[in-house]
């Protein structure tokens, strides 16, 4: 009885690193009315972390400005670097808070059979659509539109969220009736493969096509850390600065969405194996359960935000 | 081959840990004033210095004078569109009068500024009125996001200072919030526990 309990466990402790999405408290308008005092879903462990981790945040994100600051009045490599270091630097710890990316691109990975390399593309693809997407928010609000700033930045947040998160819904509701319908990918199979991942037929995992398909919705909200940082050096009016830190970001980003993706195709394939032993038969259906579990939790996700953008 | 499968597990649960950690966008540091005023606990001073990016985006949209003070109008916009909307996050602090929570925050003299030409500053009044009496009386205070979208510097000793107090004895100190947690282990940020009686 130990072994389905192992599986929930699996998919107990996946759902905690799925995070959501909150608005803005200050500039957000009526947004999420409170009844309790503390609703704080963090453990022990994590109370030390945050202890930790907090100040190692903001010391980031004031060196960052202070570096950005500095370059105006001199521009030197040197000091472009260590911008480019501090931004990607920001960004692996940015995307270690919980987030929605992670959610889409881990329930993904546990609905499908991909590769840990594959992890690493939609991981960096992700991010790079994240950061693209706060830098164009950006660019148009700052430039174009001019009204105020950081209702413009909710408004556009709520449009772009309300499409993402459909898109999701439907993924994931796609996925899910095809898992439930169709037969697992084989463990035994999964092996067969040896050539490049684009070039796989449909039944062999993960197409170049798919990672892309979920990466783009998972991404195209704007990262509101790289919109910071973003409209800090263009209000010193440093274009290229901004664009510079918004990459390294997103590198930084990526490998933290890759890292978790890869962790979470390693846990689903060990858990399975340490399951299901050497049953073939076993496997199938474990697997199945999973992929349906992933499905779901993706559907799910993506339904109550969707009705939470309404 | 189930250790294998069980140390995979705790690893995840380790990492989905890490990943429910902080995600702050927004970096305060908070200064407090614990005013006492004609034998009463007035209430508190919040001063809030924001880190210089938040500082940049609210700013853009809301401009000082350039004496970085902010006219009455101007005050009036950024309180509208940069500060009414805590109230649906109980203004970050959750305050304990004895063992009672203090349901409904009032906010006073909102006041936004500008220091060291970047650093925007928000301070406020929270009134208590709370009569000091022979009796130790005693006020918490948490200063804290639980959406983790704020994060608070940690609470020091020299976070706070007392104003007003002649004839008042107070005790100040900071220690674990007195919340009930929901489960074992679960984090508490800490508090500001203020004891408070006439002198002798």
């Amino acid at each position: 009885m130990k072994r389905p309990a192992l599986v929930l466990a699996l998919v107990l402790a996946s759902s905690l690193c799925f995070g959501q999405e909150v608005p803005n408290p200050f500039t957000a308008q009526n947004t999420r009315p409170r009844t309790g005092v503390f609703t704080t879903i963090t453990s022990g462990a994590a109370a030390f972390l945050f202890s930790l981790m907090a100040p190692v945040q903001k010391m980031l994100n004031e060196s960052l400005a202070s570096m950005t600051r500095a370059l105006k009045g001199s521009r030197s490599l040197g000091g472009l670097l260590l911008v480019a270091a501090l931004a990607l630097a920001y960004g692996i710890f940015h995307a270690a808070g919980p987030g929605h990316g992670k959610t889409i691109v881990s329930s993904f990975l546990l609905a499908n059979e991909g590769k840990i390399r594959q992890s690493f593309i939609i991981g960096y693809l992700v991010a790079a659509v994240h950061a693209l997407s706060a830098l164009t928010v950006v660019l148009v609000l700052y430039y174009l539109i001019r009204g105020i700033f950081a209702t413009g930045v909710e408004q556009a947040n709520h449009y772009i969220q309300l499409v993402t998160f459909a898109v999701i819904t439907l993924i994931g509701a796609v996925m899910l009736v095809r898992r439930s319908m169709g037969k697992a990918h084989s463990h035994a199979h999964h092996h067969e493969h040896a050539g490049p991942d684009d070039a796989q037929g449909p039944e062999a995992g993960l197409t170049m096509k798919s990672l892309l398909g979920i990466a783009l919705p998972a991404g195209v909200i704007p990262c509101p850390g790289a919109v910071a940082v973003v409209l800090f050096a263009l209000s010193l009016h440093m274009l290229a600065v901004s664009i510079l830190a918004v990459s390294s970001i997103s590198l930084g980003m990526g490998t933290t969405i890759s890292a978790t993706g890869a962790v979470v195709i390693l846990v689903k394939r060990g858990a399975i194996r340490a399951v299901a032993g050497a049953h073939e038969e076993r496997d199938m259906k474990i697997r199945r359960v999973v992929e349906i579990a992933g499905a779901a939790i993706l559907f799910l996700f993506g339904l109550v935000f969707f009705l939470a953008q309404l | 081959v189930r250790a294998r499968g069980a140390a995979l597990v705790v690893v995840f649960g380790t990492v989905a840990v890490v990943a429910a950690l902080a995600h702050p966008h927004v970096f305060i540091n908070n200064k407090m004033t614990v005013l006492f005023d004609g034998g009463k606990l007035k209430g508190m001073t919040f001063r809030w210095a924001f880190d210089d990016m938040f500082s940049e985006m609210i700013l853009t949209d809301f401009k000082p004078n350039v004496d970085g003070n902010f006219s009455a109008k101007q005050i009036a916009t950024i309180k509208g569109g940069a500060f009414d909307n805590l109230e649906n996050y109980h203004y970050f602090l959750a305050f304990f009068i004895g063992k009672k929570p203090l349901r409904k925050i009032r906010i006073e003299q909102f006041t936004p500024s500008v220091v060291e030409g970047s650093k925007l500053i928000y301070s406020f009044f929270v009134p208590l009125d709370l009569p000091v009496t022979a009796d130790e009386q005693t006020v918490r205070v948490t200063v804290y996001d639980d959406t983790y979208f704020v994060a608070f510097d940690l609470m020091h000793a020299d976070d706070v200072v007392v104003k007003g107090d002649e004839g008042v004895s107070v005790g100040l100190s900071i220690e674990k919030t007195k919340v009930k947690p929901l489960w074992p282990g679960q984090y508490m940020p800490d508090n500001l526990v203020i004891r408070f009686k006439e002198s002798s």
